[in-house]
């Protein structure tokens, strides 16, 4: 029986971190009887451990739920999760893509924050019927009307009968559904028309392989069809074919226009099968793919290594792995003079990168050291030629650079007006360039400025937050490339160059940045046998100098026939210290220091 | 194999000193201490009998808590032991002992028993220290303790200093070192303090007038000095012995022992044991020893005396790591070790260590890093 596409509902919940995104999809599966009490559990959707501890989505989720509206009539609602963070910015368009209709959620008592109006923006880009609702309406401070106010006035849409809930005691999210089954228009779309759907996410089952997941604009799929990804030009046979429970897979006979379902095809990598992508027929393509499908390239590049030099091949079967579930991430081989082999790996972004380092040290059970990380600078030579460089490592030489350029973003700072002052001081501190600012309301203030990637990816964040109480919110886009005076900066322990500790500074920074490194590194390195001097140094003139003073006395006076297990243990002890420690040349240094060197606010 | 040592602990003292952690028992009553030297009597009947007479044995070492403290019960070990374990006439029979425990009968008993060597807990020469310490005794009763055992014509006498006391500087060291010249006797061992944390120096806040790393490394270099200074030349970390006119080297012989590999077997609560291949020990627990002594005695490292552990105690000694011997004992190559001891020489400015031939030796910095040092020369152990 041909699904009536009048009744099919296909939206998205879109939110600041912590407004409630999760907790409200939780409740509409409760509510939709999509999933049985008993087998409800927090962040549903969000079945990585690390989604659950740090609260956010990091991969799209989709599920299909049935709903007896109170018109009488029963809707088909599938609701596509986003992740919620800039750094997956393009994912969470192409979820947006594969709806007509978008929930919007604010906390009523904290109003629009940066990833609100970022994510509301994407929504409405996408031609998206946006539904405001405001949540934890049971807060004390909440101020409904004033929230209200303010998404009409900053966002532009009617905001004054949005619905009022608390997400977390379950109260009127019926209002929601029928909200969303009022004012989202149904999928249109023609099912004899040529296939066209969009892969908004796929993952990696190790029994039946790639498995995505796509929303059909239009034509029909059905089982044993052949597909052709139409970016990628490769050609599966579909094995499976079904809609997403909250809980599992309900295979089914095939997709037509309008639905939102999986597709297994025995597929090997996530790499064929790119979010965004357009999947048609082999044998009847169609003539165009969906518009917005782009490469996704990695911002930030940091170098990874094992702790135990002997792990590397553990580490590249790990990092094989997560590549399976996750595109976005790449990896190249490298080595490092300090830290042996490891890998050059490309990240979306900082969140992405930490996500990445905690899901190998978490689910492969690997220890790792990670470099600063670093971004790409497109550099012209002397002779022509133009390199990018996402490795200190490969710095050239000053004298063959003709002209260095760095990424540069544009970023979005909310904040309480009260702390314009001290979110431009910190802005001017790193490099940013003013764009404009306005007031949201007497209160709350929206600033934009042109900032050097480079200047974000260490601790711009922290340094915000602490500057702003927690009361700002941030958010970045990519905008190109632009000149700037930079030099490498090295950092040498007793008389040698530490390699994996080297980085690109813009030449102002530099001396307060290598003297910070060098207090910080003479903090972090335990004192050793002899003394260890740390020096930052550019193109070989030390500018900072530090000095680990030497251990003087670590022995143990008496050692009689009963004492020697007091001495063992001792060693033993002090060999497990050692394993946390690398060695580079004559020095032992602790894992954190490498980490450590990047927080230095 | 270099002949074994009998090592017979007593954990009784009359008052426990604020800085010791060692198995002791304060102020018993004489039934616990009959009953514990009946108990050790007993396992050295046990443990003699297990060779048959056929080992001959070469020293004896009475430590403690304060051996001297129970008097004549002592003496009846000393004889026991000396037909079990089949010591020789030139067995080396040490006893411990506080100064203020060592009278004239007694010593005269011990002589008379065999006890050639005796180690005086002095300590410090400084009266204020010696209360830091909680020690009963003064200075003066060292000197007198030393003239007693003298007299009974035991002349192989030690004694113990400590460094790092609460209060101690250079120059109140500077007096315990004349002290302990005057005296005029072979052997002196000094320990830099080690501050444990069940101890009642801890407990008292005292400890916090040690002096800090820096200045009891100070101390610890300048007593090296001033010993050798004296004639004492340093054979291990904490240890100085004197060298007589004949050639005799009045070396703790037993001591070595631990630090050679030799085997040894301990008798009594807490005492360890090594029989060339396995570690023993018994308990820390007087009644369970009392009860069955045998019983008391468990192993605890079956697979004992390997390469860790000779590197780890041959580098205590000044004669150091031969890395030749290494190689002909255990197989492993000796230019692993020793370009592991040229690591630390390349980067090191202080002199911690020096290769003479093929052995590795640290110098009085060197032992004060020590630990670091033999952690460095373990990286070529695989375990």
């Amino acid at each position: 029986m041909p699904v009536d596409k009048t009744k099919i509902r296909n939206f998205s919940i879109i939110a600041h971190i912590d407004h409630g995104k999760s907790t409200l999809a939780d409740r509409i599966l409760e509510k939709t009887s999509t999933v049985e009490l008993r087998d409800m559990e927090e962040q549903l959707l969000d079945n990585m451990d690390l989604e659950r501890e740090r609260g956010i989505t990091i991969k799209a989720r989709a599920v299909r739920m049935c709903y007896p509206a109170k018109d009488g009539q029963e809707y088909i609602l599938n609701l596509i999760d986003t992740p919620g963070h800039v750094d997956f910015n393009y994912e969470v368009s192409r979820s947006l893509a594969a709806c007509e209709g978008a929930v919007l959620v604010v906390d009523a008592s904290q109003g629009i924050e940066a990833q609100t109006l970022a994510n509301a923006y994407l929504a409405a880009d996408a031609g998206l019927e946006i539904v405001p609702v405001l949540n934890k309406i049971d807060l004390p401070s909440a101020d409904p009307a004033r929230i209200c106010a303010e998404i009409e006035d900053v966002i532009g849409i009617p905001a004054m009968d949005a619905p009022q809930i608390s997400a977390k005691a379950g109260q009127n999210i019926e209002s929601v559904l029928e909200r969303i089954v009022k004012e989202i228009p149904p999928p249109d779309g023609k099912d004899d028309a040529a296939l066209q759907a969009l892969i908004f996410d796929s993952f990696y089952d190790s029994y039946k392989g790639v498995i995505i997941y796509v929303r059909v604009k239009s034509g029909k799929v059905e089982f044993g069809d052949e597909i052709l990804m139409m970016a990628t030009g490769a050609k599966f046979n579909i094995t499976e074919i079904g809609y997403l429970g909250a809980t599992g897979f309900y295979p089914t006979n095939g997709l037509s226009a309008g639905e939102v379902g999986y597709i297994a095809a025995s597929i090997k990598s996530v790499g064929n099968t790119q979010v965004g992508d357009t999947v048609t027929l082999a044998k009847n393509p169609a003539l165009e793919p969906l518009p917005g499908y782009r490469d996704v390239n990695p911002m930030v590049f940091s170098g990874i290594y094992p702790v135990d030099g002997a792990k590397y091949g553990d580490l590249r079967d790990s990092l094989e792995k997560l590549r399976l579930n996750d595109a976005s991430l790449s990896y190249e081989a490298e080595t490092s003079i300090a830290l042996g082999f490891g890998f050059r790996c490309g990240f979306l972004g900082l969140l992405h990168m930490e996500i990445v380092q905690e899901r190998i040290e978490r689910e492969y059970n690997l220890g790792i050291i990670t470099t600063a990380p670093s971004v790409v600078y497109k550099l012209t030579l002397k002779n022509g030629k133009d390199i990018y460089i996402d490795n200190p490592t490969n710095y050239p030489k000053s004298d063959e650079i003709e002209l260095a350029q760095e990424p540069i973003v544009k970023a979005t700072v909310l904040a309480p007006s009260e702390y314009v002052g001290n979110i431009m001081d910190l802005c001017q501190e790193r490099r940013g360039t003013f764009k404009d600012m306005k007031y949201i309301d007497e209160t709350r203030a929206e600033l934009h400025y042109d900032l050097p990637l480079n200047e974000i990816i260490y601790d711009f964040f922290d340094a915000l937050k602490s500057r702003t109480k927690g009361y700002a919110s941030f958010d970045y886009d990519f905008i190109g490339f632009a000149p700037s005076s930079l030099i490498k900066l090295d950092i040498m322990l007793n008389g040698e160059i530490v390699d994996a500790l080297s980085f690109i500074v813009h030449r102002d920074k530099a001396y307060t940045r290598g003297r910070r490194i060098a207090e910080k590194l003479k903090e972090q390195i335990p004192r050793q046998m002899f003394e260890v001097p740390v020096q930052a140094v550019i193109g070989g003139k030390v500018i900072a100098r530090e000095t680990v003073r030497a251990m003087r006395k670590d022995v143990l006076a008496k050692c009689y026939g009963g004492d020697i297990t007091r001495k063992k243990k001792l060693l033993e002890k002090q060999k497990e210290g050692k394993k946390r420690m690398r060695q580079l040349g004559s020095v032992s240094v602790p894992q954190e220091a490498f980490m450590a060197v990047l927080k230095l606010d | 194999m270099n002949k074994p040592g009998v090592y017979i602990h007593i954990p009784f003292c009359k008052k426990k000193c604020s800085y010791c952690d060692f198995y002791s028992m304060p102020e018993p009553d004489t039934d616990i201490i009959r009953d514990y030297c009946n108990s050790v009597v007993g396992e050295i009947d046990y443990e003699g009998k297990k060779h048959d007479g056929k080992i001959i044995y070469d020293t004896l070492y009475i430590g403690g808590g304060d051996p001297a403290s129970i008097g004549n019960r002592l003496v009846r070990i000393i004889e026991a032991a000396s037909i079990k374990f089949n010591l020789g006439k030139n067995a080396e029979i040490t006893v411990e002992s506080n100064p203020e425990s060592m009278t004239f009968e007694l010593s005269r008993e011990l002589k008379k028993a065999g006890v050639n060597r005796i180690s005086f807990g002095a300590q410090s020469a400084d009266d204020n220290e010696l209360a830091a310490l909680g020690r009963t005794h003064s200075a003066r009763d060292v000197q007198e303790a030393v003239y007693t055992a003298k007299s009974a014509g035991i002349r192989n006498i030690s004694i113990d200093l400590i460094l790092g006391i609460p209060y101690q500087t250079t120059k109140s060291l500077d007096c315990t070192l004349n002290f302990a010249k005057k005296l005029n006797i072979p052997h002196i061992s000094a320990y830099i303090l080690k501050l444990e944390k069940e101890t009642a120096l801890y407990a008292n806040g005292i400890a916090k007038h040690c002096p800090d790393e820096n200045a009891v490394s100070d101390i610890y270099l300048y007593t090296v000095n001033k010993l050798e200074e004296f004639g004492y030349a340093q054979y291990e970390i904490s240890n100085f012995s004197k060298c007589s006119n004949t050639g005799q080297n009045f070396r703790s012989l037993h001591n070595l022992k631990y630090w050679r590999l030799s085997p040894y077997t301990g008798i009594g609560s807490a005492a360890h044991s090594f029989d060339g291949k396995a570690r023993y020990s018994h308990s820390r627990n007087i009644k369970s020893y009392i009860k069955d002594p045998v019983k008391d005695k468990k192993c605890y490292d079956k697979n004992a005396g390997g390469l860790d552990e000779y590197i780890l105690l041959s580098l205590r000694l000044a004669d150091g790591l031969d890395c030749a011997k290494v190689q002909k004992i255990y197989g492993t190559d000796k230019r692993q070790l020793l370009s592991n001891a040229e690591d630390i020489i390349k980067s090191d400015h202080n002199g911690l260590l020096r290769i003479n031939g093929d052995k590795i030796q640290l110098t009085p910095r060197g032992f004060l890093l020590s630990n670091m040092i033999i952690n460095k020369m373990l990286e070529c152990v695989k375990v």
